[in-house]
Formats: structure tokens, sequence, C-alpha cells
């Protein structure tokens, strides 16, 4: 359903980090939000180019984070609406408010009520240039 | 008040939202339906979400 999805240069970053000792940060945290937002993502976004709706970032917890192969890693979380929204873009973020984003991905619009709840799952996959 | 736990353990208090409230977020305005909190750092969660990431801490 996704109409265009970018890992961030901030997410890059981020995972080389991770894999240094020298930075690698030893209980990352993953925040799921959505928005309102149309605009095609680029790997540059940042947290200005995700147009955020006012719902709580979704806290990813142990659970909500599998490896579905060796070089994937799936988040998976919820998020519900508090009123009468319109959503089209999801991303994950560094932090509860403010924060990078990892990743964004738009997706097409939906129409939701209050109480109505969206379920993410994203995957992120590693790969070398040999790989398709 | 009411006190809710995430995923990660962190604790929040939060407020009750008045059913047809309008809230303004990030120069924004936004309805607000039945159920919803609004959480110390002014973002705002349904009681639906209860078990979806967030959790009611019992008193």
């Amino acid at each position: 359903m996704a109409v265009g999805q970018k890992w961030l240069d901030t997410g890059q970053a981020f995972a080389i980090d991770q894999l240094d000792d020298n930075t690698a940060t030893a209980t990352p945290t993953y925040h799921g939000a959505w928005g309102s937002g149309s605009a095609t993502p680029a790997v540059t976004d940042l947290a200005a180019q995700f147009t955020a709706n006012p719902e709580a970032r979704t806290v990813i917890g142990i659970g909500g984070q599998t490896q579905p192969a060796a070089d994937t890693i799936r988040w998976v979380y919820a998020i519900v609406a508090t009123g009468t929204r319109t959503v089209q873009e999801t991303a994950i973020f560094s932090a509860l408010t403010g924060g990078d984003p990892y990743i964004r991905i738009v997706h097409g619009s939906l129409a939701l009520e209050s109480g109505d709840q969206v379920t993410y799952t994203v995957n992120l996959r590693l790969k070398d240039d040999s790989e398709a | 008040m009411t006190t809710i736990k995430d995923a990660k353990g962190n604790i929040y208090e939060a407020q009750d939202v008045e059913p047809g409230t309008t809230y303004e977020f990030e120069g924004e305005s936004y309805d607000v339906g039945e159920g919803v909190l609004v959480l110390e750092n002014g973002h705002l969660l349904h009681r639906n979400a209860f078990g979806q990431g967030f959790e009611e801490v019992a008193e």
C-alpha cells in the first residue's frame, strides 16, 4: 500500500552508529508516528517534512520488534485515532517527541474516525550490492 | 488524572479531554472524539490504545 518509502539519511547514520562500539546505544528506542502529509519521501527528510497528527507516538517495545529473516528487522506498531483524521504517512522516530525520523513512508489516504486503529508493519532489510 | 505506562515502562500523567473539543497541535486544529486523554507531552491518546503499546497503571 505504500506509495513511497525511504530509509532516511538519519536512519542510515543511526545504523552505522549502532555497528560502531564507540557510538552504539545499548537500548535504542523506536517510536511509530503517523501524519497527514503526502509529499514523496526523500532520503534527506527530517522531522520538518513529516506532518504529524496529534496522536502520541507509539513506543515500539521488544514485542514489536522481530527478525523475519536474518537480514531484516520488522517493527509492528498500532496507532488509534483520537478524532476524525486523514492519515497518509507514517514514520519511525528516535524519540517520543522531537528526535529524528529513521524511516518515512507515504501510503494511500485513510479517512478514520475516532477510535479507529491502524497497525503498521515496517520491514527494513540490509543487503549488499550483489543482492536484489 | 490517569497514569499510563508505555511499552518501555515510561510513565505519563494524562487528563481526559471533553469530547467535541477542538485541540490545537503544531499550528493545526483537530477535533477530539470520546475516550481521549491528553498526555503531559501534549499528544493525544485514545483509550482504545490501551493494550496497543500503552497500558493504564492501576492506582
